[in-house]
């Protein structure tokens, strides 16, 4: 690091504080006049959020050893404050809630003070929190249930965390609104969730608690290409002989065909890696909407012609991934490939007659091939990748669900498979979710493998090209209450911002911008303290 | 300030929708989705 980091000023801790608690205000005490949530629930909510907002004005910056002390003291003490709330108003039992929220909760959070001695993002201390209290539902495995449905999954949560996941305690808010639309219902609540949070604090929550956008900056970590400690292609070596003992379990268990889970699972899946492992980390492709567009065009084919052939698909997803990594004469004879094994090789009628499907295989070629070189030509001088969330609100979220009664974004979201599809099935606790896996399953299983990769390679691909929710909160990004703002003077054009954001911007050059989202770690590294955080 | 002004109104809108939301019977909505595979 070429010079110090500088300290945040006691304006910003206060804001920040202030943001949290308002937020919190703001979000709860509604409820407790509409008579839906007692006070235990309300003072609960609230207790958690002071604390937090607390903890995180004074862990912020770099923290003295005083300051960390203290924010752990205050972390414990709202802690248990919530979890009385909890107890008593909610009539769970005391020392349960100590012993399994409380202790283990403050254990992570000593740990964190003691062992963690260089500068922690305060956002990720948060993320990581946050990560764990969506996700808190243990009972789940303690007491065979598979879903909780208490109190909370009448509420919608600000960020991407599905509400099918064992583990979920909130309702998502795009699930959510998903079906309300399909029951031609207008969705107000998660509406005005996202309206609240939005015009306070604009794309923080994507930054500050979506576990979905943690696993992706975790998964940014692993050092790739050139970056890489050791040799790359041994560490491709041991992926290809992972996938390939998961690629047999699929086969001897699952009984599935093993041409079909070589060519459409296992060959693609560890050709990407092997790009993405020569290749090393990338910018976002400006061109990614274009492989977006076709696989809502293929996956509309599949759909209509009712193949069975999730793993064509899938193949076609993980493809999509190599479409935007690399050039676009390659990604048109991708696309054709792809199409050609969509209506050939992935058809149920290969099994009886592999020529019988040959001619739409080919004229589905010729269509991929002739779609992707158009879009790639007029993407030329048109919108970068980040403008198909956009689309992907509009059309699959929003009118897809409006026009057929399905949440069409859960069924390919790659959240819901990673936190609800993939434990569901290898958890069945009922003995009758695995016996519902169908084409669909493995689509989604596509889509997540591809995301997993492109977040090796990409600083947060989803985030920044399909999240729907995150398309909702960037349109308040420009003028919510709380904004970056450079001091012009200050700026060395050093770059040290861009290389800290999670989401690849250039804080220096436009604050505030769509896919700013609030993390405050150009705040922090900024060596002449020329970005600040405003309300 | 007028865009301190203009968000704050759009934060106090959205509080309205949520009560909105919750008056239209949203939470339970929501809870039977939710709450179900």
């Amino acid at each position: 690091m070429a010079s110090q980091p500088a300290d945040i000023s006691t304006r910003t801790r206060v804001a920040v504080f202030l943001s949290i608690a308002g937020t919190a205000v703001l979000a709860t005490l509604p409820l407790k006049f509409l008579g839906r949530f007692d006070w235990g629930v309300i003072y609960y909510g609230l207790a958690s959020m002071l604390g937090l907002g607390l903890f995180l004005a004074l862990f912020l910056g770099r923290p003295t050893r005083l300051n960390r002390w203290l924010s752990f003291v205050v972390i414990l003490l709202t802690g248990a404050v919530a979890a009385a709330f909890l107890s008593f108003g909610q009539g769970m039992p005391f020392v349960r809630v100590l012993l399994f929220g409380w202790l283990p909760f403050g254990l992570i959070m000593l740990g964190a003070v003691v062992f963690v001695r260089r500068r922690v993002a305060p956002f990720r201390v948060v993320q990581i929190s946050s990560a764990v209290l969506l996700n808190a539902y243990i009972a789940a495995y303690v007491q065979n249930k598979i879903l909780y449905q208490g109190i909370f999954k009448y509420m919608p949560e600000p960020i991407l965390n599905c509400y099918g996941g064992p583990l979920a305690v909130f309702a998502c808010p795009i699930g959510s609104t998903q079906q309300m639309v399909g029951m031609k219902l207008l969705p107000w609540l998660p509406l005005g969730v996202f309206i609240v949070i939005g015009a306070v604090v604009g794309r923080a929550a994507c930054a500050w608690i979506c576990p979905f956008g943690m696993w992706q900056d975790l998964l940014y970590k692993i050092k790739v290409g050139a970056r890489a400690k050791n040799n790359r292609w041994i560490s491709f070596a041991v992926v290809a002989l992972i996938t390939a003992f998961i690629g047999a379990a699929l086969v001897l268990f699952l009984k599935l065909h093993p041409l079909r889970v070589f060519l459409f699972a296992w060959l693609p899946f560890n050709l990407l890696v092997l790009a993405v492992a020569i290749r090393g980390k990338l910018d976002l492709p400006r061109r990614m909407w274009v492989g977006g567009f076709l696989a809502a065009v293929g996956l509309g084919a599949v759909v209509w012609f009712k193949f069975e052939v999730g793993y064509a698909v899938a193949f076609g997803f993980l493809g999509l991934v190599l479409l935007g990594l690399t050039g676009r004469w390659f990604a048109a004879a991708f696309a054709a490939v792809a199409g050609f094994l969509l209506g050939w090789l992935g058809n149920p009628a290969f099994h009886v007659g592999p020529l019988s499907k040959l001619p739409l295989g080919l004229a589905l070629a010729v269509a991929a091939f002739i779609l992707v070189a158009v879009l790639d030509i007029v993407a030329k001088a048109s919108l970068p990748s980040n403008f198909l969330k956009f689309g992907v609100l509009l059309f699959v979220a929003g009118l897809a669900s409006y026009f057929t009664a399905e949440p069409w974004f859960c069924k390919l979201c790659p959240q819901g498979t990673f936190g609800a599809g993939i434990p569901l099935v290898l958890w069945d606790p009922v003995n009758a979710l695995r016996g519902l896996v169908g084409w669909l399953y493995w689509v989604k299983i596509g889509i997540l493998l591809a995301f997993i990769v492109a977040a090796i390679a990409i600083k947060r691909p989803f985030c920044r090209v399909i999240c729907p929710i995150g398309a909702i909160y960037s349109v308040f990004n420009k003028g919510s209450l709380l904004h970056l703002k450079l001091e012009p003077q200050s700026c060395t054009e050093c770059s040290l911002c861009r290389k800290s954001c999670p989401m690849d911007i250039e804080p220096h050059t436009g604050q505030n911008q769509l896919e700013c989202i609030r993390c405050g770690e150009c705040v922090s590294n900024c060596p002449k303290s020329g970005l600040k955080f405003r309300v | 300030m007028k865009r301190r002004v203009a968000f704050a109104l759009l934060a106090v809108i959205g509080v309205a929708a949520v009560v909105l939301g919750i008056r239209a019977g949203d939470p339970e909505t929501i809870h039977r989705f939710a709450a179900q595979i």
